[in-house]
């Protein structure tokens, strides 16, 4: 240990004597909006649902009609509610990492959080009125993106600058997540939405509009992109994301040690490599490259290396922590969405199999799949990363656990049971379609998944909403002020003001 | 094995021989790995699978292609900026294709359908909450997307899509034009069909008819000749004593359809059904008392059916046979879809029985029962001939079953055999050749239509002929 370098000198001073405060404003700004979103999202989700139970429930009014407000939940899950939770996780976990009290620039990561408001804000409000690219999952119209993608840079030059100015050597492996995620997020969204043919710049749909916006103009060829991109939506932004966060919080709620850096490694560069190339398998029932669908099926497959790799990694952390699971509220949302993660994974994998695509292509399967994802696995980890860095901010234990179980309980029942009803649905579509059955006679035998599945929705609305209370009410209340004069009381004697909360 | 805090360490020592080269610190990561690594890994795939395929996949236009024309481009607007395309998808997969069934999914997409920038963005779609839209083209009449964007449930009763009363009338219309233009040729040609069986049902019906040109053609020919007039047509009867109305009409079944009894037998169980897929599938036409006033009525041209009609067991063209063709098969001309899809046999067979009730009040009643039902008789001139007109020759005879046209003009006259000559409406002679040649004729002015409009606007167009090449075009009845 002679040899020691001046870095790793530093790097030791730092982990004996840690900065005392952080700032967290850019965090606590990114953090707090998206719980506004997830509300919004949730809303305009079960207004859709209630819509495809009773369609003429808003006849007539174009911006509540569902194919106008569908884009608005899919948007606002990704891009509001889970990228701007990711980014505040992001914003905290990046200067305990590398040892020092703030972002590079805190101000600049506050200005971020609010041009990424207000400019999505702008997106939804044209998606209502019709301004939209018309290609799932970049509808935002041209303006819009030119903006998201210019705050994504801004986040990207923050999080570099802070790890240049760091003063931990060795970077942890949610500092790779982060920094790797960001740049292929920012590069994914250019392509996907193809920013560089802005042609008619107010979207598709508007009359007498020129050459496409957004999109190449082969059909084939934008649809191939359109669903590439997509997917590394989820490939390389949300789940590295939530890989990210898991890898920093799990060890350190549960004070363990990461098991391996080196199944960490496998599944950064596993993920890198395979999660890259498995889109098209959206497109296997459609008339593309015949090679192009090999491609994405064995892809897809192959991702199980990278995620058993992590699923491992974080199992055998856990290894004798599993009673935390039932007493550490943030620990048992982030453990959820752990395990809804490897099974959307595996889900997914099967799913590309081209014989089992055939059955549930087209169908619910799709949609409760989808939601495996980004509310099995994403939120149910947002919450989690919610519920911890609320009292972290504050210095002060969160309002009542009570609630927070609630919430818990409120979108876990509310999750499995829309996944199930969904999934069963798509069955019926499935075995019904595949032997010629037109789709309009299998709509009566679905009407009572759908019903189920607006009730659920509910749930998952209440939850998102407990959530957004239950933040208020710790920044309203701070409970711990009442424990220690109880405390006191029993002990007899003064205790220090502003005791942190695990 | 301790280290300095006496602790057993959580990796092996490194041995010595080996210091400066641990695999502990090789396989650390540097933001420079981190960043050109994963951008590195990144590009790799993206040159594989986004920029190798865009760049060596371009598929001509198949044999099927057409382009669209300009009001159907203005209608894809409105389809893209209301968000159709998240329920109805826009390719058929070759799953889809029932070669036995009826009509469904005509073909399976292939990827010379998708051509040309007045397609893009694409709009292949993710679900199927709604039906396909790629072969819509002709399957069902403008008036008919008149009512259903109205609201839905007009036409169809379970449908769960929203209404779109918001739209405009011109952003409507251009959705309809858009709706059209889908299916390619064969798409073209069921329009093609369905426009010209409709402008024939109202000239027979003495309605308004702004004629397509390829019918006006017809009418300037016939009033120079002094044996067609605009103002009031001749209602004269047929050799066989029938009006001639009445004899366009029975040729709109098929001639085995004409006089064929129930083969259900009249109980109240076969009736209660019968009424119950009535109302969940035709009041929205035909009107929850089955007098042809629903909710969906006023859009028609063509009024619906009103069962209610007192003289409905004499009438010529109300036998159960031809019932039970027409929620088969489709109404040529008007806003009937064929329901041959999505009803079993022997639930069309039930709801035909019911039908019988109605003027005695099936559906005025709680419930309908036997008694209710009202034997049809064939009138003596239809019995006349129906015997001068027999099935043989029209099964036997000779016509080309190759020619989409002519298959397209049996559609419209299912009855008609060739050699046959109807008078429409009393003045307009018609021959299963002379139809055939009418739809082709407005097929290839909805094509012409088309390319002009695409030229204009610039598109990658292949040459004309090859959009006139009728060598790969079927008929797939709407």
């Amino acid at each position: 240990m002679a040899q020691m370098s001046a870095d790793e000198r530093i790097s030791s001073d730092v982990e004996a004597h840690p900065p005392r405060t952080y700032a967290d404003s850019a965090s606590k700004v990114w953090l707090y909006s998206s719980l506004f979103w997830i509300i919004f999202l949730t809303l305009v989700g079960l207004t859709m649902a209630t819509e495809l139970v009773t369609p003429n429930l808003f006849a007539g009014i174009a911006p509540l009609q569902f194919g106008r407000i569908r884009p608005m939940h899919v948007n606002g899950a990704i891009f509001g509610w889970l990228t701007m939770m990711y980014v505040g996780g992001a914003f905290y976990v990046l200067p305990r990492l590398l040892g020092v009290s703030s972002l590079w620039s805190e101000t600049l990561g506050v200005w971020s959080a609010w041009i990424w408001n207000l400019a999505f804000a702008a997106g939804i409000v044209g998606l209502g009125l019709g301004l939209t690219q018309a290609r799932e999952y970049t509808e935002l119209i041209w303006p819009v993106d030119v903006l998201l993608v210019l705050v994504l840079l801004s986040n990207i030059f923050n999080s570099l600058m802070t790890v240049v100015h760091r003063r931990v050597r060795p970077l942890y492996v949610t500092v790779w997540w982060i920094l790797a995620s960001q740049i292929w997020l920012a590069v994914d969204y250019f392509i996907d939405n193809v920013m560089w043919r802005p042609g008619n710049w107010l979207g598709n749909g508007v009359a007498g509009g020129g050459s496409p916006s957004g999109a190449l103009p082969d059909p084939l060829a934008d649809g191939m992109l359109n669903w590439w991109g997509n997917h590394n939506l989820f490939g390389l932004w949300l789940t590295p994301m939530m890989v990210a966060l898991i890898y920093y919080f799990i060890p350190k709620i549960t004070r363990t040690p990461l098991y391996s850096h080196t199944l960490s490694l496998v599944s950064f560069w596993g993920i890198a490599f395979f999660y890259t190339g498995v889109g098209h398998h959206h497109l296997l029932q459609a008339p593309i490259p015949g090679w192009l669908k090999t491609f994405a099926t064995v892809n897809s497959i192959l991702l199980l290396v990278p995620v058993f790799a992590f699923v491992t990694n974080v199992w055998l952390t856990m290894r004798g922590n599993w009673s935390s699971f039932f007493t550490n509220m943030p620990l048992r949302f982030m453990l959820t969405g752990f395990i809804f993660y490897f099974l959307v994974n595996v889900q997914g994998a099967f799913m590309a199999v081209p014989v089992f695509n055939q059955m549930i292509h087209f169908t619910n399967f799709i949609v409760a799949h989808a939601h495996l994802a980004l509310l099995g696995a994403f939120t149910f980890v947002g919450m989690g990363t919610v519920t911890y860095l609320v009292p972290q901010f504050l210095g002060r234990p969160i309002y009542s656990r009570q609630l927070v179980e609630w919430q818990y309980w409120l979108l876990f029942v509310g999750f499995t049971g829309f996944f199930w009803v969904l999934t069963f649905a798509s069955f019926l579509q499935g075995q019904n379609w595949a032997i010629g059955i037109p789709q309009i006679n299998v709509l009566p035998e679905i009407r009572p998944h759908y019903i189920a599945r607006a009730i659920f929705g509910a749930m998952i609305l209440m939850s998102a909403i407990l959530q957004a209370i239950s933040v208020i009410a710790t920044l309203i209340v701070d409970t711990s002020r009442k424990t220690r004069e109880e405390f006191r009381a029993y002990a007899g004697r003064p205790v220090t003001e502003g005791g942190s909360h695990d | 094995m301790t280290d300095r805090s006496g602790r057993i360490p959580s990796h092996p020592q490194i041995p010595p021989q080996v210091p400066q080269t641990s695999p502990r610190r090789t396989m650390l990561m540097s933001p420079a790995m981190v960043v050109i690594g994963g951008l590195l890994a990144f590009f790799t795939v993206v040159f594989s699978v986004v920029v190798l395929p865009i760049e060596t996949y371009t598929p001509p236009p198949s044999d099927n292609w057409l382009p669209i024309s300009d009001e159907a481009h203005a209608g894809r607007q409105v389809f893209l900026a209301n968000g159709c395309v998240y329920c109805h998808s826009g390719f058929s997969r070759p799953q889809d294709v029932f070669e036995g069934l009826y009509y469904l999914y005509p073909r399976a997409s292939e990827p010379g359908d998708f051509h040309g920038t007045a397609q893009s963005p694409n709009v292949l779609g993710t679900a199927r909450t709604g039906p396909d839209l790629s072969h819509e083209g002709g399957q069902h009449p403008d008036t008919w997307h008149v009512a259903h964007y109205a609201n839905p449930r007009n036409t169809t009763p379970v449908s769960i899509m929203p209404s779109f009363s918001y739209l405009s009338q011109d952003d409507r219309d251009a959705l309809i034009a858009y709706n059209q233009s889908r299916g390619g040729k064969d798409g073209m040609l069921r329009q093609a069909a369905v426009r010209m069986g409709n402008q024939l049902m109202r000239l027979n019906m003495n309605m308004d008819v702004t004629a397509d040109a390829a019918l006006a053609d017809l009418l300037d020919e016939l009033r120079a000749s002094g044996s067609y007039n605009a103002d009031g047509m001749p209602s004269d009867r047929s050799p066989s004593g029938l009006p001639w109305k009445a004899v366009w009409m029975i040729n709109s079944f098929g001639r085995g359809y004409w006089l064929m009894p129930d083969p259900l037998d009249v109980t109240q169980q076969n009736l209660i059904r019968g009424r119950a897929i009535f109302l969940s599938r035709c009041s929205g036409c035909h009107g929850v008392e089955g007098d042809g006033a629903g909710t969906a009525a006023r859009s028609f041209m063509i009024p619906p059916f009103d069962f209610t009609q007192e003289g409905l067991p004499g009438m010529p063209m109300t036998s159960s046979g031809m019932f039970y063709h027409r929620i088969l098969t489709a109404g040529p001309g008007t806003a009937m879809e064929n329901f041959g899809t999505r009803l079993s046999v022997e639930d069309i067979w039930r709801v035909v029985l019911f039908l019988r009730t109605i003027p005695n009040g099936g559906l005025t009643e709680p419930l309908p029962t036997v008694d209710m039902y009202e034997p049809w008789t064939p009138p003596p001139p239809l019995q006349a001939y129906v015997e001068s007109h027999p099935i043989g020759a029209a099964l036997t005879d000779g016509g080309d079953r190759s020619d989409p046209f002519m298959n397209a003009a049996r559609w419209v006259a299912p009855g008609m055999a060739t050699g046959d000559e109807i008078m429409i409406g009393g003045a307009i002679p018609m021959t299963l050749d002379r139809l055939a040649d009418l739809i082709r004729a407005e097929y290839m002015n909805l094509v012409d239509a088309a390319y002009a409009d695409a030229e204009a606007r610039g598109d990658d167009l292949p040459d004309l002929d090859t959009l006139h090449s009728t060598e790969r075009l079927v008929f797939h009845a709407p």
